[in-house]
């Protein structure tokens, strides 16, 4: 799943392997938090994740190529308006936080939240019949 | 309040990992004082398995030995944990106030470990030992020799005498 989810970050083969060793390997380093704190693994292991493609993230923020969209079909955006897509790649994808989504949009971080929420709703209502890449 | 704090949007910046730290300690908090804010944050860390397992893709074979060797390197690498410091100072500094000076310090390994470069002198020692050894036994049987040579000239002499 993680790969997955690095893939369509990075949109590159070699580099989402090379982000996945890192962040599997990053464990190590921080196995207390990783191995005691309570959560769902998969959640903690996006984090680390996360952690690991920061320096991505920070070298593609002005890039606004398709809103940082995967290039794979994805079932659950296609469902969501232009606005809440936007928000979702742009935290999910890209990294934003949502105070600098918030400026880019010409929006409030309470709109963005409220943005968000929708599209989660979107991905709970329909995560019976999706139907990804596997 | 508790579905207010929940219909805010909060927990959902939270589980995609982009909350402020503030944000994130204030979720934490809230979600330890309301359970019902505990159970949408599960709920939300499951919906957030299902987006992953909607793209889901398995990694190439060869990732994962190369995974497997960069933590086995850095177990093997590990730095010493700062924990580990502390705790020696303490027990320095217990060992002071209690008025003893010494602090006892037991191996439990009976082996030890020295630098690479005394294999060098080692081998140097024991060539040097070897060639002091063939002259030793040289001159030993010269010597004994010349003893030799010495008794049967000495024999000589008398027999000349006589």
């Amino acid at each position: 799943m993680l790969f997955g989810y690095i893939l369509d970050v990075v949109k590159d083969e070699k580099l989402a392997e090379q982000y996945l060793a890192e962040t599997f390997s990053s464990i190590p380093l921080q196995e207390n938090e990783f191995f005691t704190s309570d959560g769902n693994e998969y959640c903690k292991l996006q984090n680390l994740a996360r952690t690991a493609l920061s320096s991505f993230y920070n070298s593609n923020k002005n890039d606004s190529t398709e809103n940082g969209s995967p290039k794979r079909p994805n079932s659950f955006l296609k469902l969501m308006t232009a606005t809440q897509r936007q928000v979702f790649c742009g935290l999910y994808y890209c990294g934003k936080t949502t105070s600098g989504l918030a400026a880019e949009l010409n929006i409030t971080s309470t709109e963005v939240r409220k943005l968000l929420k929708e599209a989660f709703t979107i991905v709970r209502n329909n995560s019976g019949n999706a139907t990804g890449v596997h | 309040m508790q579905q207010a704090y929940i219909n805010s949007g909060i927990l959902e910046t939270y589980v995609l990992g982009c909350a402020s730290e503030k944000e994130a300690e204030e979720v934490l908090y809230m979600a330890e004082q309301y359970p019902e804010i505990m159970d949408a944050l599960r709920q939300l860390e499951d919906d957030m398995e299902v987006i992953a397992a909607n793209m889901a893709i398995n990694p190439p074979p060869h990732v994962w030995p190369k995974v497997e060797r960069k933590i086995e390197d850095l177990i093997r690498h590990r730095p010493l944990e700062p924990a580990l410091y502390r705790e020696t100072t303490e027990s320095y500094r217990k060992a002071h106030t209690d008025g003893s000076h010494i602090i006892a310090i037991e191996g439990e390994s009976t082996h030890m470990r020295v630098h690479k470069v005394w294999r060098w002198v080692f081998l140097g020692v024991f060539i040097l030992g070897k060639i002091f050894l063939a002259f030793a036994i040289y001159y030993f049987v010269q010597s004994m020799r010349s003893e030799r040579e010495i008794e049967k000239l000495q024999n000589q002499i008398e027999q000349l005498k006589r």
